[in-house]
């Protein structure tokens, strides 16, 4: 009995994983040793870790934060997030589906970015909220 | 028409002119200056000064006909990329770590070749540092030395050559001779390190440690005057001492300092001189001399030699000629993206900015920004961006300006653009070096220059013509022509015609000076037109017929506009009977 819970416990924590790794895209190649890792929040985990804690590539991309970074499972288990500028990526649609936004109303915007709006043009990756 | 007339009329003409001429450059009230700056903004908004130049080039790819916009990039921080920084950073300002780092990932982007150069438009002055931030500081010094060779594991960097740090060139070219990516940092107000001494040790204080492993460089400049070069001022001397002579040390400005890398690195790759300025040269020899043979050449570059070419401040040129990837790459990386500005240059454009719809507030009816730029968080997230396009097209081997869009901070007017960040007027300064080189358009100041000759010759030639036609106006009462009103219409509008077709002329044969100088021609014309309203009594047209009289074509064509008249005249008379 209690293998079967412990089993049943390990598939449950296990699954969302899984599926989402599959389903949210991958990393093709790694361009930066070492690697900047943060976590859910945006908070810096690490300013180096080496290439080698990450599994080979093409490497499951498992979460994805609205805006930007792309969560890995390390080779340790945990998910820890990269900055795009470090790693090639590509997100199916289901990850792309996380980075997409509405964009915000320009008096909405922080004061900055109305201007650059409306005269350099543009705004930023955040310059809009999550559907 | 007698020759002594046309002498007469001629130094009345010389007289005025000189007389406008002093005027001017007493510029009483700012009148000249306002009207000077006036009639510039209408030129560049009509298309007068169509920058670029070598855009029509069909054997070349666009990009490959534009140096400048194929070269210069500008990363910039807006609010909302903060905002998406800020988990990252904390907030403003990113703190040496961050700094450090994003200066690291514009310089060096993992997988894309090096940035040719850097200018990071933020003042860091180091002020208050505490312990902890000591050593965040340091970590700062050390990615700089590291990016611009200034220290290497394994070898000595240029930072261990005293004589790298003689003059600002110098310095560039031994980052560029050791291999290393030149960073150009604001020096901010106020900061005047000493003189170059070789016994000196590398001094301790922040900018100092700052200076010694990049270049440090001023950023205040004029709105209408980019300057170029200055001269340090000399340390003041010991009391009871005679003055120091002058400083043969100077400084270079962000624009001139990222060109003069930019001519380095290509003289570097072909082995010889692509810029035609001797003091670059010069450095490029030193720093040769001192990474191969470990000895000071004879001459190093001092004031005079960076004074010749770059003495005059870049009266600035824009452009309304996006470039074609920004809107392309602004969709890429933001989602529903609608670009709030002009890109193309229709007709409707140029009626647009004649009659003055591009100002501060014009919103949409803003020229889209002429260098390709793009968020620094959008780089950071990659998210829509290509390794193999993207990153070598932002990042690799470009002069990279990185600046901040916030609000209510460093902002400069332009002509075309309404306000665009400080970092924007860099990277124009820079791309008007790159596209024009020493022919960059000069603002002249107070002193004389080709501009009021320029000016001054339309002047004269503009004078002469009222003053003739004044003193020659006997000629043409004398002969008394009424025309109809049906042929005077005709008749006026013919010569409007060939008014225009005349100026148009002019604008071809003398395009290459608008270009090259600003031209008052709103001062010109005020000028002309009040001789004209004080000399003229009597139709200037009626001069001209006389004129026309003078010669066989001219008689043929009055005469012919004459029996037209005669004969509508004729019809009506019997008409009446």
């Amino acid at each position: 009995m209690k293998v079967a819970v412990a089993l049943l416990a390990s598939f449950i924590a296990l699954a969302p994983v899984s599926t989402q790794a599959q389903t949210l895209g991958r990393i093709t190649a790694y361009h930066a040793d070492p690697l900047r890792t943060y976590d859910a929040d945006g908070g810096r985990i690490s300013a180096a870790t080496p290439r080698s804690n990450f599994p080979a590539t093409p490497t499951p991309i498992v979460a994805v934060r609205p805006g930007g970074r792309i969560g890995v499972t390390d080779n340790t288990g945990q998910v820890v997030f990269l900055r795009g500028i470090d790693v090639d990526f590509e997100l199916n649609d289901a990850g792309r589906a996380l980075t997409e936004c509405r964009p915000v109303g320009s008096s909405n915007r922080a004061s900055g970015a109305v201007v650059v709006g409306t005269r350099a043009g543009g705004g930023s990756s955040t310059d809009c909220v999550a559907q | 028409m007698t020759w002594r007339n046309i002498l007469r009329a001629g130094w009345i003409a010389l007289f005025f002119t000189l007389a406008a001429l002093a005027v001017a450059k007493l510029n009483l009230f700012g009148l000249e200056a306002a009207s000077g700056e006036r009639a510039d903004d209408v030129a560049q908004r009509l298309g007068i000064v169509g920058y670029p130049y070598r855009n029509h080039d069909p054997d070349h790819p666009r990009e490959e006909s534009r140096p400048g916009q194929d070269r210069v990039r500008v990363i910039y921080i807006d609010d909302p990329g903060l905002e998406a920084l800020k988990s990252d950073w904390g907030g403003w300002p990113p703190g040496y770590q961050n700094l450090a780092l994003m200066i690291q990932d514009v310089a060096t982007a993992p997988g894309v070749q090096p940035a040719r150069a850097v200018f990071v438009d933020l003042e860091i002055t180091g002020e208050n540092l505490t312990p902890q931030s000591e050593g965040e500081f340091t970590d700062l010094i050390d990615a700089l030395a590291q990016l611009t060779r200034a220290e290497r594991s394994g070898e000595p960097g240029w930072g261990d050559v005293p004589e790298c740090r003689h003059d600002a060139l110098t310095k560039l070219a031994c980052m560029v001779e050791w291999g290393g990516v030149p960073v150009i940092l604001a020096s901010g107000e106020g900061y005047s390190p000493a003189p170059f001494n070789p016994a000196k040790p590398r001094g301790e204080t922040p900018r100092e440690r700052l200076e010694a492993v990049a270049l440090l460089a001023p950023i205040l400049v004029d709105v209408r005057a980019y300057s170029l070069v200055s001269r340090r001022r000399a340390p003041d001397p010991e009391p009871g001492s005679v003055a120091a002579a002058p400083s043969e040390d100077y400084d270079l400005y962000p624009a001139a300092a990222m060109y003069a890398v930019d001519c380095l690195v290509r003289a570097a790759k072909i082995g010889r001189d692509v810029c035609g300025v001797p003091a670059i040269e010069k450095a490029r020899t030193a720093a040769l001399a001192l990474r191969r043979h470990r000895q000071p050449p004879a001459e190093m570059p001092v004031w005079s030699d960076v004074e010749a070419s770059w003495k005059r401040p870049a009266a600035v040129i824009w452009s309304q000629d996006a470039s074609p990837r920004q809107n392309q790459l602004w969709a890429q990386t933001s989602e529903n993206f609608q670009p709030n500005c002009k890109t193309t240059r229709s007709l409707s454009d140029h009626f647009d900015q004649a009659f003055g719809t591009r100002g501060a507030v014009a919103g949409a009816g803003q020229a889209c920004i002429y260098t390709l730029s793009l968020g620094y968080d959008r780089i950071v997230e990659g998210l829509g961006l290509s390794r193999e396009r993207d990153y070598p097209d932002l990042l690799g081997d470009k002069l990279v300006l990185i600046g901040v869009y916030f609000r209510g901070s460093d902002w400069v007017p332009t002509p075309l653009h309404g306000a665009l960040p400080g970092v924007q007027y860099h990277a124009m300064a820079l791309d008007n070096l790159l596209e024009l080189g020493r022919s960059y358009r000069r603002n002249e100041g107070n002193g004389l220059g080709r501009g009021d000759l320029f000016a001054s010759g339309m002047t004269f030639l503009l004078l002469f013509g009222v003053n003739l036609a004044s003193i020659e106006k006997r000629h043409i009462t004398g002969r008394g022509r009424r025309f109809k009103p049906l042929v005077a219409a005709a008749w006026y509008s013919a010569l409007a015609v060939i008014i225009v077709a005349v100026l148009a002329f002019f604008m071809l044969v003398t395009g290459e000076l608008w270009r090259s100088v600003i031209v008052n021609w709103i001062g010109i014309l005020a000028t002309a037109f009040a001789a004209a309203w004080f000399t003229a009594r009597n139709d200037i047209s009626g001069d001209l017929a006389g004129w026309m009289n003078r010669s066989r074509a001219g008689r043929a064509v009055v005469g012919a506009v004459s029996a037209f008249d005669r004969s509508l005249s004729a019809s009506s008379e019997q008409d009446k009977e």
